[in-house]
Protein backbone atom coordinates (compact mmCIF):
# COMPACT_ATOMS: atom_id res chain seq x y z
CA UNK A 1 0.00 0.00 0.00
CA UNK A 2 1.54 3.47 -0.87
CA UNK A 3 2.04 6.13 1.87
CA UNK A 4 -0.24 8.06 0.15
CA UNK A 5 -3.31 5.39 0.17
CA UNK A 6 -2.09 5.07 3.50
CA UNK A 7 -2.37 9.09 4.93
CA UNK A 8 -5.86 8.91 2.99
CA UNK A 9 -7.30 5.53 5.29
CA UNK A 10 -5.61 6.66 8.22
CA UNK A 11 -7.54 9.92 8.07
CA UNK A 12 -10.85 8.88 7.07
CA UNK A 13 -10.08 6.12 10.52
CA UNK A 14 -9.45 9.22 12.74
CA UNK A 15 -12.70 10.53 11.01
CA UNK A 16 -14.16 6.90 12.04
CA UNK A 17 -12.38 7.30 15.49
CA UNK A 18 -13.77 10.91 16.52
CA UNK A 19 -17.69 9.50 15.96
CA UNK A 20 -16.71 6.56 18.04
CA UNK A 21 -15.03 8.69 20.66
CA UNK A 22 -18.50 10.77 20.52
CA UNK A 23 -20.78 7.80 20.98
CA UNK A 24 -18.70 6.33 23.47
CA UNK A 25 -18.79 9.07 25.96
CA UNK A 26 -22.14 10.45 24.63
CA UNK A 27 -23.87 10.98 28.00
CA UNK A 28 -21.52 13.74 28.74
CA UNK A 29 -20.99 15.07 25.65
CA UNK A 30 -22.59 18.69 24.87
CA UNK A 31 -23.44 19.98 21.57
CA UNK A 32 -19.58 22.14 21.68
CA UNK A 33 -18.31 18.72 22.51
CA UNK A 34 -19.62 17.45 19.42
CA UNK A 35 -18.74 20.34 17.35
CA UNK A 36 -14.80 20.47 18.85
CA UNK A 37 -14.74 16.96 18.14
CA UNK A 38 -16.02 17.27 14.34
CA UNK A 39 -13.56 20.51 13.27
CA UNK A 40 -10.59 18.42 15.26
CA UNK A 41 -11.09 15.59 12.75
CA UNK A 42 -11.83 17.84 10.13
CA UNK A 43 -8.66 19.94 10.74
CA UNK A 44 -6.66 17.01 10.99
CA UNK A 45 -8.12 15.89 7.55
CA UNK A 46 -7.03 19.23 6.27
CA UNK A 47 -3.28 18.61 7.38
CA UNK A 48 -3.51 14.83 5.92
CA UNK A 49 -5.08 16.27 2.51
CA UNK A 50 -2.09 19.01 1.98
CA UNK A 51 0.80 16.45 2.43
CA UNK A 52 -1.34 13.97 0.47
CA UNK A 53 -1.57 16.66 -2.12
CA UNK A 54 1.51 17.85 -2.30
CA UNK A 55 3.13 14.12 -2.98
CA UNK A 56 0.49 13.75 -5.56
CA UNK A 57 2.12 17.37 -7.18
CA UNK A 58 5.28 15.85 -7.45
CA UNK A 59 4.72 12.38 -8.95
CA UNK A 60 2.60 14.69 -11.51
CA UNK A 61 6.05 16.77 -11.92
CA UNK A 62 7.90 13.26 -12.75
CA UNK A 63 5.22 12.07 -14.97
CA UNK A 64 5.33 15.75 -16.92
CA UNK A 65 9.39 15.14 -17.26
CA UNK A 66 8.91 11.70 -18.43
CA UNK A 67 5.98 12.81 -21.30
CA UNK A 68 8.77 15.78 -22.22
CA UNK A 69 11.18 13.19 -22.42
CA UNK A 70 9.85 10.40 -24.77
CA UNK A 71 8.09 13.56 -26.52
CA UNK A 72 11.35 15.25 -27.27
CA UNK A 73 13.14 12.12 -27.77
CA UNK A 74 10.63 10.27 -30.09
CA UNK A 75 11.15 13.55 -32.34
CA UNK A 76 14.57 12.97 -32.16
CA UNK A 77 14.80 9.24 -33.54
CA UNK A 78 16.69 8.77 -30.28
CA UNK A 79 13.28 6.37 -29.09
CA UNK A 80 12.16 2.73 -30.56
CA UNK A 81 8.53 2.02 -31.18
CA UNK A 82 8.96 -0.44 -29.32
CA UNK A 83 10.45 1.17 -26.21
CA UNK A 84 8.12 4.20 -26.65
CA UNK A 85 5.03 1.89 -26.54
CA UNK A 86 6.42 0.22 -23.08
CA UNK A 87 7.15 4.07 -21.70
CA UNK A 88 3.79 5.75 -22.29
CA UNK A 89 1.98 2.33 -21.52
CA UNK A 90 3.45 2.80 -17.41
CA UNK A 91 2.85 6.88 -17.85
CA UNK A 92 -0.55 6.00 -18.45
CA UNK A 93 -1.13 3.68 -15.80
CA UNK A 94 1.07 5.84 -13.49
CA UNK A 95 -1.32 8.51 -14.64
CA UNK A 96 -4.68 6.73 -13.90
CA UNK A 97 -3.09 6.01 -10.59
CA UNK A 98 -2.50 10.23 -9.66
CA UNK A 99 -5.88 11.02 -10.84
CA UNK A 100 -7.91 8.51 -8.53
CA UNK A 101 -5.45 9.87 -6.03
CA UNK A 102 -6.05 13.21 -6.94
CA UNK A 103 -10.32 12.38 -6.63
CA UNK A 104 -9.74 11.04 -3.10
CA UNK A 105 -8.09 13.94 -1.38
CA UNK A 106 -10.37 16.16 -3.21
CA UNK A 107 -13.29 14.13 -1.38
CA UNK A 108 -11.67 13.80 1.56
CA UNK A 109 -11.08 17.99 1.26
CA UNK A 110 -14.50 18.49 0.49
CA UNK A 111 -15.77 16.98 3.61
CA UNK A 112 -13.08 18.50 5.67
CA UNK A 113 -14.60 21.85 4.80
CA UNK A 114 -17.76 20.96 4.79
CA UNK A 115 -17.25 20.02 8.44
CA UNK A 116 -15.66 23.06 9.48
CA UNK A 117 -17.54 25.23 7.55
CA UNK A 118 -21.31 23.54 8.59
CA UNK A 119 -20.17 21.82 12.08
CA UNK A 120 -23.45 22.07 13.11
CA UNK A 121 -24.94 20.51 10.48
CA UNK A 122 -22.27 17.56 10.81
CA UNK A 123 -23.05 17.07 14.09
CA UNK A 124 -27.06 16.92 13.40
CA UNK A 125 -26.45 14.32 10.78
CA UNK A 126 -23.97 12.58 13.09
CA UNK A 127 -26.66 12.51 15.63
CA UNK A 128 -29.05 11.13 13.09
CA UNK A 129 -26.58 8.02 12.22
CA UNK A 130 -26.71 7.30 16.05
CA UNK A 131 -29.68 7.93 17.55
CA UNK A 132 -28.41 6.67 20.92
CA UNK A 133 -26.09 9.80 21.02
CA UNK A 134 -29.36 11.79 22.20
CA UNK A 135 -29.87 10.55 25.14
CA UNK B 1 8.28 22.52 -11.81
CA UNK B 2 9.45 25.58 -9.90
CA UNK B 3 6.58 27.26 -11.86
CA UNK B 4 3.77 25.66 -9.90
CA UNK B 5 2.65 27.15 -7.26
CA UNK B 6 2.09 25.85 -3.52
CA UNK B 7 -1.14 24.08 -2.87
CA UNK B 8 -1.26 24.41 0.92
CA UNK B 9 -1.15 27.15 3.41
CA UNK B 10 -1.36 27.46 6.79
CA UNK B 11 -4.58 29.54 6.55
CA UNK B 12 -7.98 28.15 8.74
CA UNK B 13 -10.64 27.13 6.45
CA UNK B 14 -14.14 27.84 8.15
CA UNK B 15 -14.33 28.53 12.20
CA UNK B 16 -15.68 27.07 15.09
CA UNK B 17 -19.00 28.07 16.37
CA UNK B 18 -18.94 31.24 18.47
CA UNK B 19 -17.97 30.48 21.89
CA UNK B 20 -16.38 27.12 21.85
CA UNK B 21 -12.57 26.59 22.64
CA UNK B 22 -11.12 23.82 20.10
CA UNK B 23 -9.65 21.29 22.46
CA UNK B 24 -6.97 21.15 19.85
CA UNK B 25 -4.52 24.24 18.66
CA UNK B 26 -3.48 23.21 15.14
CA UNK B 27 -5.28 25.40 12.69
CA UNK B 28 -6.95 24.30 9.75
CA UNK B 29 -4.81 24.56 6.00
CA UNK B 30 -6.12 25.33 3.07
CA UNK B 31 -5.52 23.30 0.53
CA UNK B 32 -5.47 24.72 -3.89
CA UNK B 33 -6.53 21.92 -4.78
CA UNK B 34 -7.14 23.22 -8.35
CA UNK B 35 -3.40 23.86 -8.66
CA UNK B 36 -4.07 19.76 -8.98
CA UNK B 37 -6.30 19.72 -11.88
CA UNK B 38 -4.15 22.60 -13.87
CA UNK B 39 -1.18 20.06 -13.62
CA UNK B 40 -3.56 16.73 -14.52
CA UNK B 41 -4.71 19.07 -17.58
CA UNK B 42 -1.23 19.99 -18.52
CA UNK B 43 -0.42 16.13 -18.56
CA UNK B 44 -3.37 15.29 -20.53
CA UNK B 45 -1.70 18.02 -23.45
CA UNK B 46 1.25 16.32 -22.81
CA UNK B 47 0.35 13.01 -23.44
CA UNK B 48 -1.29 14.02 -26.53
CA UNK B 49 1.93 15.70 -27.77
CA UNK B 50 4.15 12.38 -27.24
CA UNK B 51 1.83 10.09 -28.24
CA UNK B 52 2.09 12.28 -31.53
CA UNK B 53 5.56 12.20 -31.73
CA UNK B 54 5.96 8.52 -31.34
CA UNK B 55 3.47 8.08 -33.80
CA UNK B 56 5.15 10.46 -36.29
CA UNK B 57 8.54 8.70 -35.20
CA UNK B 58 6.86 5.50 -36.11
CA UNK B 59 6.21 6.48 -39.27
CA UNK B 60 9.45 7.86 -40.36
CA UNK B 61 10.87 4.75 -39.00
CA UNK B 62 8.40 2.71 -41.47
CA UNK B 63 9.36 5.06 -44.66
CA UNK B 64 12.94 4.51 -43.70
CA UNK B 65 12.68 0.69 -43.84
CA UNK B 66 11.02 1.29 -47.02
CA UNK B 67 13.33 2.96 -48.60
CA UNK B 68 16.21 0.91 -47.43
CA UNK B 69 13.93 -1.94 -49.45
CA UNK B 70 13.83 -0.14 -52.38
CA UNK B 71 17.76 0.56 -52.31
CA UNK B 72 18.13 -2.93 -51.52
CA UNK B 73 16.06 -4.32 -54.84
CA UNK B 74 17.88 -1.45 -56.59
CA UNK B 75 21.41 -2.79 -55.56
CA UNK B 76 20.41 -6.24 -56.46
CA UNK B 77 19.03 -5.43 -59.70
CA UNK B 78 22.14 -3.82 -60.76
CA UNK B 79 24.53 -5.48 -59.24
CA UNK B 80 23.34 -8.48 -58.10
CA UNK B 81 23.84 -7.97 -54.20
CA UNK B 82 22.63 -6.13 -51.69
CA UNK B 83 23.51 -4.04 -48.52
CA UNK B 84 22.87 -6.75 -45.97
Amino acid sequence: MSDLTSMILRAQDEQRTAEDAARLSAPAMTAEDYDSAITGSATRQTHAVAAEAEEIADAFRVLDAELRAIRDEAKAGRLSRADAVDRLKVARSTYAILKRRHQQVSDLYRSAERALTNTSDVREEMLAKYPALRK
Amino acid sequence: MSDVAPIASGAPVGSLPRGVVPKHTMQPRKVELGVLSAHEQNLADLFRDAENAVVAAGQAEQQRDALYATADEALAAKYGVSHE
